[in-house]
């Protein structure tokens, strides 16, 4: 797996290192740390230093690209094929995210690349949540959450929300043989069967059960998939994911379907 | 769409809009006979309009007609302006009652613990009340202001037209019958003039359409907000505007998520045969006080679907799933919709 590890100046980017420290190692084959020309005159010192926290990866390069952040990741990851991005949050507020928009939601959207959000992680990943939605990364995020166990040693559970009720109708407007929501969490059940993993269901709406579900059982990271071509609803479909991603206290990974 | 199909469907708008005016007619002049019940009730004022006219829309599983009961109270001078405005909210706060309704005797039919069905009628009616609340307040205090005068149509040409059409059956009814039961047939036709309306719908089921996804795909809330808009211009019932979300190709599902938006939607082109009722009971004020209480739900839901579209559906999913956790949470919720009203009433 080729990585791209964005080196953010603030202590962020201390997020980033950490968790990179924590995966990559057991992940990665080649990590290209990036940096902006911008970043890198302020602090001469800034690509050594990261270097130096991610002493346990093989192949570790070093790049400086003219910024924003979003630029110039964006310009490397569609130069070379990557496999997963690692950036920390730009920690703007709410009013500058309304203006400038959201770094991290911003790489995601334009990135074809897995993303790893990275927010201030434990000194140890214990415990990862793979939230399955049925569709068609369900697969991916299967395999991401089993690759990042093994490579991290957390635990990783699956959980699907079903967030669907039923519509009250007369007995003849049943149609006889339909999809039902039960598909969508017996196709995530499948993906899981097939690596002898047991799938959580809860009932409610999506991005708070999730949310829910990482809160109440403390778990480290968050690996959800991300909307595809293939998703039924086009533009008038919410991105879940994004809302995932901003809503999300822990570090967070979107993976890319395929 | 063949000719044939097409001239039936105009037959029925023709009809529908007969039995439709017929029944305002009717209820104009009968207003007098429930003079008594509504003494009786001590229903006055605002807040005993309001609780009568949800009571009503709860009795009569339907909205508009008493919403439009309301209209023809207003011109029979049997309510003032503000009590009319309060029925008509009061008739939107009980009208997603019949979907509750509906969706128990599903709940019941397949023996379910958890009164699933019936999580849309809640939905429909928490969602409806916390956006209309404050919306007739706001509403009260613009009519007091004066807001939309310029929408005050006398109509006096319409109206002697209507009267010219439909004086001699109304002025026979009159004549033979109490007008208590002039007005309790008045009922009858609207109700009658809905279902016919009903009927000419297009038939949006079979097709293919953004609704038939809902049970699949989480929408963005504003589109979910113009479908259910759209949807309910054509209806113009919430409640069949929810039915439709039964689509052929799925097997009655809809997420969450998307149930909210839609309503909110719907809550306000369900007004439009009301202001079209409002055009042809000859009072003033019947049009004015439908488009004043459309606007402000308006101005309350856009910013709600806009800003804040997911702690709405939040705080509605929360108290949707605490009244269908059991039977008895239900039938507490049920008490809770009728006490209310009643309360309301007798304040």
């Amino acid at each position: 797996m080729d990585c791209l590890l964005y080196v953010d100046p603030s202590h962020r980017g201390e997020w980033a290192l950490d968790l990179a420290a924590l995966i990559l190692p057991g992940l990665a084959g080649r990590v290209l740390l990036l940096v902006t020309a911008e970043d890198a005159a302020k602090d001469p010192a800034l690509l050594s230093r990261a270097r130096a926290r991610l002493s346990g990866i093989a192949t570790l390069e070093e790049k400086t690209a003219p910024g924003p952040a979003e630029k110039a990741i964006g310009a490397e990851v569609l130069a070379l094929r990557y496999d997963l991005v690692v950036v920390p949050p730009a920690g703007r507020n709410a009013l500058q995210r309304m203006l400038k928009g959201s770094r991290v939601a911003t790489i995601v959207r334009s990135v074809p690349a897995s993303v790893l959000v990275a927010r201030r992680p434990p000194p140890r990943l214990e415990r990862i949540l793979a939230a399955l939605s049925g569709g068609p990364t369900t697969g991916s995020v299967v395999k991401m959450a089993l690759e990042l166990e093994r490579a991290s040693g957390a635990r990783a559970s699956f959980l699907h929300v079903a967030s669907e009720v039923a519509l009250p109708y007369e007995p003849e407007q049943a149609a006889v043989a339909a999809p039902s929501p039960e598909d969508a969490a017996a196709r995530a059940r499948a993906a899981l069967l097939r690596v002898g993993r047991e799938l959580v269901v809860r009932e409610g709406l999506v991005v708070d059960e999730i949310l829910a579900e990482v809160e109440h059982n403390a778990h480290d990271l968050l690996v959800a998939g991300a909307e595809t071509a293939a998703d039924p609803g086009g533009w008038a479909r919410e991105d879940v994911a994004e809302r995932l991603l901003l809503a999300c206290p822990t570090s967070m990974l979107i993976v890319r379907g395929g | 769409m063949k000719l044939g199909e097409l001239a039936r469907r105009a037959g029925l708008v023709v009809l529908a809009l007969f039995v439709f005016v017929l029944a305002l007619e009717l209820l104009k002049k009968g207003a007098g006979g429930i003079v008594p019940l509504l003494r009786g009730l001590d229903v006055s004022g605002v807040s005993g309009g309001v609780g009568f006219g949800w009571l009503m829309a709860c009795v009569v599983l339907s909205g508009s007609p008493v919403a439009a009961i309301a209209l023809t109270l207003l011109a029979a001078r049997t309510l003032t302006t503000p009590e009319a405005f309060a029925m008509i909210g009061g008739s939107r706060l009980g009208a997603s009652f019949v979907v509750l309704v509906i969706g128990l005797l599903d709940d019941l039919r397949e023996r379910r613990t958890e009164k699933r069905s019936a999580y849309i009628g809640v939905a429909a009616l928490v969602a409806t009340a916390i956006v209309y609340v404050p919306a007739m307040a706001l509403g009260l205090l613009g009519l007091k202001r004066g807001v939309f005068s310029g929408l005050q149509i006398e109509g006096r040409e319409l109206a002697s037209f209507i009267a010219t059409i439909y004086g001699p059956v109304t002025g026979l009814l009159v004549s033979l019958l109490p007008r208590f039961v002039v007005f309790v047939a008045g009922i009858f036709c609207l109700l009658g003039a809905f279902k016919v309306f009903d009927k000419v719908l297009p038939d949006l089921q079979s097709k293919p359409s953004p609704v038939s996804l809902a049970g699949r795909v989480i929408y963005r809330p504003w589109v979910m907000f113009l479908i259910g808009a759209a949807v309910t211009s054509l209806t113009m019932s919430v409640s069949v505007s929810l039915s439709l979300l039964v689509p052929l190709a799925a097997k009655g599902y809809v997420r969450r998520e998307n149930v909210c938006p839609y309503i909110l939607g719907a809550n306000i082109t369900t007004f439009i045969d009301t202001l079209f009722a409002g055009a042809l009971v000859g009072h003033p004020d019947a049009v004015r006080i439908v488009a004043v209480l459309m606007s402000c739900v308006t101005i309350l839901s856009i910013p709600i679907v806009t800003l804040a579209p997911h702690a709405f559906e939040r705080l509605v999913d929360r108290i949707a799933r605490r009244a269908t956790a059991s039977t008895a949470s239900l039938v507490a919720f049920v008490v809770i919709l009728f006490l209310i009203p009643t309360l309301l009433i007798a304040w």
